[in-house]
């Protein structure tokens, strides 16, 4: 049993790149927050059970419920063409994914505004629930698909878009539950948000540092791709 | 109706009758709406996705409870989900997991598939 794969090094090696690639895109995605994009105009009509979605411990069950109402929500406005967001993907996973990223960004800048986290927490909690997603969605995905290596990630990639286009489709979630709670909460969670984007801004500078490289590299393999000769760049 | 109002018809069904199980409130207003059947396949899906978020939720919360890290949770959930496939298959599964995120990140720094493999 000793050489079987996850014993070895090689599934060591898979757990902290995944654990490090978790990090660096919840720290990219998380750095485009803007507390002052989401606060929306008009009059607050809070409900009770967005402020006890907001109130109760990050750890627990208490989440479901709302978030499943949003992805209910978001589906029969799909279906009725009033989605009044871009949403390339809505697929079950991709509306699954949104809803539970977004709302667990509102709790963590909530928790984060009212210090009930310290700030350096904030990532880590978030990273927490992507590792989270992820292995939930690979659950409900492996046993219908081909084992291999494209066909695996194409299942999971909705779960990660490209940082700038997640933050788009968590926005319009974000600024609808800001008119759903007190004036004062209302006024709590951009600053809250802010901080979040802030600790990420920091977390991600390493990768946006290499960024350049990675950048270069890959232009360098398309290039040679094209002309089938090392051209030393 | 918009979505501020379908949105609107959920949450206060719910605030109305919050002992009442989320899953009949949904079905109740989707009915109402008249949404397809298509619809209704996907409000179930999500939801059922969305159950086993809080499931795999709960067990990183018990991992770190006994003082697990992230990561050992992130392989004992790996180790699980492919138990009884080959070695072979397993090692895929795991690259392809780790691919999907690390695409993301790439992506959101604009480098577009595929990059130097040498690199």
């Amino acid at each position: 049993m000793e050489n079987e794969y996850i014993y070895s090094e090689d599934f060591q090696a898979f757990g902290d790149k995944l654990k490090n690639n978790l990090s660096q895109y919840v720290s990219l995605e998380t750095a485009l927050l803007d507390g002052n994009a989401v606060v929306g105009e008009g009059e607050s009509a809070p409900l009770n059970c967005v402020q006890e979605f907001l109130d109760a411990p990050l750890v627990g069950n208490k989440d479901s419920a709302l978030k499943k109402l949003f992805a209910a929500g978001i589906a029969l406005a799909k279906d009725s063409g009033v989605l009044p967001f871009d949403m390339p993907d809505s697929s079950p996973k991709a509306i699954a994914s949104v809803v539970d990223n977004s709302l667990t960004q509102v709790k963590v800048a909530y928790k984060a505004a009212k210090g009930e986290i310290p700030a350096e927490e904030m990532v880590d909690a978030l990273v927490d629930h992507a590792a989270v997603r992820t292995i939930a969605i690979a659950n409900a995905v492996i046993d219908n698909v081909e084992a291999t290596v494209d066909v695996i990630s194409d299942a999971l990639s909705v779960a990660f878009p490209p940082a700038a286009l997640a933050i788009q489709l968590s926005k319009p979630i974000l600024k609808y539950v800001l008119t759903l709670v007190a004036p004062k909460v209302k006024e709590a969670i951009p600053v809250g948000i802010e901080k979040a984007s802030r600790m990420a801004k920091e977390a991600a500078r390493p990768v946006l540092a290499k960024s350049r490289e990675l950048r270069a590299k890959a232009k360098n393999y398309q290039l040679n791709a094209v002309y089938g000769q090392n051209r030393g760049l | 109706m918009t979505y501020n109002e379908i949105m609107a018809a959920l949450l206060q069904a719910y605030e109305a009758h919050p002992e009442m199980d989320v899953e009949k409130i949904v079905a109740q207003v989707a009915q109402e709406l008249g949404a397809s059947e298509n619809c209704m396949n996907s409000i179930k899906a999500s939801l059922g996705l969305l159950d086993e978020m809080q499931e795999k939720k709960s067990s990183l919360e018990a991992a770190h409870e006994e003082g697990e890290t992230t990561k050992k949770w992130i392989l004992a959930e790996t180790a699980k989900l492919t138990e009884g496939r080959t070695d072979e298959e397993k090692a895929a599964i795991a690259e392809g997991i780790a691919k999907a995120v690390d695409r993301g990140v790439l992506q959101s720094i604009g480098v577009d598939e595929p990059t130097n493999k040498e690199g």
